[in-house]
């Protein structure tokens, strides 16, 4: 910009118009938008696996973003309808999905080709070197859905659930005491072949969804099941508006969590969870699989025995229990286990998991921040706003003291309008900025699902440990019984009958050790197989996610910087005394035509 | 025309211009250039070359160069105040005798454009363009220049000024007490379009002051979001290399990036800005002072009339009386005449005093105002543009994200 003459009113010089020169500026981040539409949150430009369905998905996130527009609370809250492991999952069914390969790009570029299609090409993908180089013997999943060119569209749509009204209840609990608690409306769409109905509607308690996910928890060890929700007691009395509003989006989150879960979702526990009508404590089938995790007593080791695979919460203490013995054994007698090599890279699977974890939080509390920057300017020039309107009226007011046709008042009532300019402009970017801060976490809300389903994977993949020991602990003991048995088979013949009821009962322990051991290594092997599954769908969603969500974010903040150029170029257009006409594509520009 | 608030001179220009308000012909060029530190120790100083351009009637060559420092450009602005009573002379840039010691270069490069403003404001100034000491100031040789400050400096030695200021002060307060004492209801009354305007001025300062302080709040939070994205980008960075060489580190890389580009693009803008515009809204507050330095003096020559007009009215009355007693001497009434008449030419020249400074002052506060109003005009506007060229840019930064990780998702790293 020359100095002597932006706009070009002395004549003599090519000084160019700064105002022109912005124009280009502007103009050229513009173009990066064409025919992408960015605009829109839902519709985003990196759209990996982009499909019409998906978009459906999406747009419900912007009901979720709309409903959840408090996004600025602490970190721990799940506002928006689940995040990544939420999305399709027809991953499995590829084979040899390793878990870091560049070919996934390869896969993605497909997508990006098609990204308004219908169906989405599967990535096809070869191993390649790297981390977890698993060999992934074949499809793996359990969903036993159709062929692998479904498309992620179709599942994703698949089911959906809202969580809606919250309604308080009173009623008295076991031990005869009046008590008031809260239920929600489940409400439920689906086309999943086991599980189909086009809207159906229960009212659930927090307890019955702490029931669900027990049951969960222990039909499907080795999966990644979503963090439940606190059970808060206190809260729950004092029925707080936040709370109710924050634990509906929780509870919100978890069913849709296990809803887009390929495994999960065909539990028999959800769907009566999601279709039975009434209470569900008065239901049989439900009371059944209550039982299970009840806490029927368990005998010591192989608390495992109930298939597919689940103890109480008893066994689960007294496999905790067997742990430490299995340990205490393992030092004092023999030889460490060798762990195989599949067992080492999950455990650093484990590790990373953990890494990842704490890298999430680092980066959940900076956003945070973040985002609770661009508030904090938005509230200024808010505060920027009104002392302009304010000096404003002053101007104001000396105009009509002193008189309109004065030359001060003349001068006054220009000022005047200046800072009433300047107000506006204030006002509009104040807007604009608080948007930004709304739509800047909800872009980045990825990390912080990712942030607590995290713990949820350490614990799939302790599961499997859990069961690995167990495993030698039983091993340990048969191998204590065997021994004994030997003895007692060879040891003298006196005291026949007292030595024969002791060879039996040693002889009926084997037996059953050995079926416990069985059971128990059947278990093993499924875990780990559910792990492995799982590994490769959170890379994969995870990098999916990710992916996407920095294109969200950067495309928030380039809409943001954008619209506020316009709204600045446009503020000082009109100060230089310019007619404004406003530009089609600005977002707030628009009200200017209302002012003066 | 108005004079711009840089000087047409500099070519650095990124701050601002206004469209021309009035049609006074521009008859100089001043600029302020080449700062050189000369001196040691506490006796260090500044000197600037002042070159002139002009086709003033008075000058008798159209070019001009001088050595000057800042004391110079004091006596210029002291000499101009006390010389035009009522006019509002621009301010003078601040002596700051901390800053000027340590002379760092950021300081000289202001003080260098705010004394190239002030120069060009008096050359500009209807009246003050003429004034015989602005000629001096421009064309003056070292000889005639030593004579004249080392004339000033013995004027201005320490009791001169604070003295006068304190008699006008007891003089003031003696004529209210009197006035008070005899209830007398004829004060001189300003007019109330000047009463206006003076409670105006008075209280611009205030609401001038709150702006300042909000644009740096404002510009400090930005500066502070700028912070915050590039501890999120850093956040990030760690985040993708948990990817060893897979997609989702050079993502998150092109993240980290980008995202710092444009925190220190930001950053860099935002202090410019707050440097670029701290300079006018500065100089403003100090005109504003100018003024009430102006309006100061109204005062003072408001009060000299009525005590003037309320000495006549008492002599007068003494005569009266001396008059009317019988018997008294011829040359005591004779004195008593005298007196009256004295009073009535002090009266006369009191009145033509205020007279002369309230018609110079509406002249001025209108100029003033004026000019005030386009300028502000001018300075909003820039701000704005550079408002708009720093989000700008920030779009582009992160429209070039995008295409990177569109980029990256397409072909690989």
């Amino acid at each position: 910009m020359s100095a002597a003459d932006p706009l070009g009113l002395l004549g003599g010089g090519n000084t160019k118009d700064p105002l022109d020169e912005l124009d280009g500026l502007v103009g050229q981040s513009l173009n990066l938008f064409d025919g992408q539409s960015a605009v829109k949150f839902p519709e985003q430009p990196v759209d990996v696996f982009g499909t019409t369905a998906r978009a459906t998905v999406g747009n419900d996130n912007v009901i979720g973003h709309s409903m959840d527009l408090d996004l600025l609370g602490t970190p721990s809250i799940p506002q928006v309808a689940s995040g990544g492991l939420a999305r399709s999952n027809t991953y499995g069914q590829e084979a040899e999905i390793p878990l870091l390969n560049d070919e996934v790009q390869v896969g993605i570029t497909h997508a990006v080709e098609e990204v308004q299609a219908a169906s989405s090409s599967s990535p096809q993908n070869e191993p390649s070197p790297s981390g977890y180089h698993l060999v992934a013997d074949g499809p793996s999943t359990s969903t036993g859905e159709g062929g692998a060119n479904t498309g992620h569209a179709a599942d994703a749509a698949l089911i959906r659930v809202w969580i809606r009204e919250p309604e308080r209840m009173d009623g008295t609990n076991k031990l005869g005491m009046r008590t008031t608690y809260f239920t929600y409306l489940v409400r439920t769409e689906s086309q999943l072949p086991g599980l189909h109905t086009d809207g159906s509607e229960v009212r659930r308690r927090f307890s019955e969804f702490d029931a669900l996910h027990k049951i969960m928890k222990l039909q499907y060890r080795g999966y990644i099941i979503p963090p439940l929700p606190e059970k808060s007691f206190i809260e729950a009395k004092i029925a707080h508006e936040d709370f109710l509003r924050l634990r509906r989006a929780d509870l919100q989150a978890y069913l849709r969590g296990i809803a887009s879960h390929p495994a999960l979702r065909e539990s028999e526990a959800l769907k009566l969870f999601l279709l039975q009508p009434g209470e569900l404590q008065y239901n049989p089938a439900w009371i059944v699989l209550l039982h299970s995790i009840g806490g029927s007593t368990e005998s010591s080791e192989g608390g495992l025995l109930m298939s597919p695979g689940g103890g109480s919460a008893t066994s689960k203490a007294v496999a905790g229990l067997n742990s430490l013995v299995s340990w205490v054994r393992h030092n004092v007698t023999n030889s460490r286990r060798e762990l195989d090599e599949d067992e080492q890279q999950l455990r650093h699977a484990k590790d990373l998991m953990r890494d990842l974890e704490r890298l999430l939080q680092l980066c959940c509390e900076s956003a945070r921040v973040m985002c609770s920057h661009m508030d904090s300017l938005g509230s200024d020039l808010y505060e920027l706003g009104r002392n302009m309107g304010m000096l404003s009226k002053w101007e104001e007011t000396l105009r009509a003291h002193v008189g309109s046709y004065t030359e001060a008042g003349f001068s006054a009532s220009k000022r005047a309008a200046d800072c009433k300019q300047l107000s506006f402009a204030s006002a509009r970017q104040h807007g604009l900025w608080k948007t930004a801060s709304v739509k800047t976490a909800a872009s980045l809300v990825a990390l912080h699902d990712y942030y607590i389903i995290m713990p949820e994977a350490v614990a799939a993949l302790e599961e499997r440990e859990r069961c690995l020991d167990q495993i030698h602990a039983l091993e340990a003991e048969l191998t204590a019984k065997h021994t004994d048995l030997n003895k007692t088979n060879g040891a003298s013949k006196t005291g026949s009958s007292i030595r024969d009821q002791r060879a039996y009962t040693l002889t009926n322990t084997v037996d059953r050790l050995q079926q416990q051991l069985k059971v128990c290594r059947d278990n093993y092997v499924l875990i780990k197989k559910r792990n492995l599954e799982e590994l490769r769908r959170l890379h994969l969603t995870r990098e999916r996610d990710f992916h996407e969500m920095m294109g969200n974010f950067s495309a928030v903040l380039a809409q943001l910087m954008q619209a506020s150029a316009d709204m600045w170029r446009t503020t000082a257009r009109q100060f230089a005394g310019e007619a404004v006409t406003p530009p089609g594509d600005s977002a707030g520009v628009g009200e200017l035509q209302d002012d003066d | 025309m108005d004079p711009p608030y840089e000087s047409v001179l500099q070519d650095r220009g990124s701050n601002n211009f206004f469209s021309p308000v009035t049609a006074v012909s521009k008859e100089f060029e001043i600029e302020v250039a080449e700062p050189v530190k000369q001196g040691e120790g506490v006796a260090a100083y500044v000197s600037y070359k002042v070159r002139t351009k002009t086709t003033h009637v008075k000058y008798h060559e159209p070019f001009h160069e001088v050595t000057r420092r800042f004391r110079d450009f004091a006596w210029l602005h002291d000499k101009l105040v006390e010389k035009n009573k009522g006019h509002i002379v621009p301010p003078l840039p601040e002596k700051s005798a901390v800053q000027k010691y340590q002379m760092a270069t950021d300081f000289i490069e202001q003080r260098r454009r705010a004394l190239q403003v002030f120069v060009n404001r008096v050359a500009s100034h209807p009246v003050l363009k003429d004034s015989s000491e602005l000629e001096t100031f421009l064309q003056a040789n070292e000889e005639h220049w030593m004579l004249e400050i080392a004339k000033w400096q013995a004027e201005t030695s320490a009791q001169h000024r604070p003295v006068s200021a304190a008699a006008q002060w007891f003089k003031n307060l003696q004529h209210s007490a009197q006035s008070l004492v005899s209830g007398r209801a004829d004060e001189m009354q300003e007019d109330a379009e000047y009463i206006k305007i003076r409670d105006y001025i008075n209280s611009l300062e205030g609401h001038l002051t709150e702006a300042h302080r909000q644009a740096g709040r404002l510009l400090r939070k930005e500066a502070d979001l700028g912070a915050a994205l590039t501890e999120f980008a850093s956040a990030a960075e760690l985040l993708g290399k948990q990817d060893n060489e897979g997609p989702m580190r050079v993502a998150f890389g092109c993240l980290c990036t980008r995202a710092n580009e444009v925190a220190a693009l930001s950053r860099a803008r935002s202090e410019a800005i707050a440097v670029e515009f701290a300079a006018p809204l500065k100089e403003f507050a100090r005109t504003i002072k100018s003024v009430q330095v102006a309006m100061a003096d109204r005062a003072s020559a408001l009060s000299a009339y009525s005590q003037a007009k309320s000495d006549l009215d008492s002599k007068k009355v003494r005569l009266a009386k001396l008059r009317g007693t019988p018997g008294l001497k011829e040359d005591k009434i004779a004195e008593t005449e005298r007196d009256v008449n004295e009073a009535d030419q002090r009266l006369r020249n009191a009145k033509l005093g205020y007279e002369t400074i309230r018609d110079t002052m509406r002249e001025e506060l209108n100029r003033f105002q004026k000019e005030r109003a386009a300028e502000m005009s001018a300075v909003l506007r820039d701000f704005a543009l550079a408002q708009a060229r720093n989000t700008a840019e920030q779009a582009k930064g992160w429209g070039e994200l995008l295409r990177d990780l569109q980029q990256a998702a397409v072909g690989g790293s």
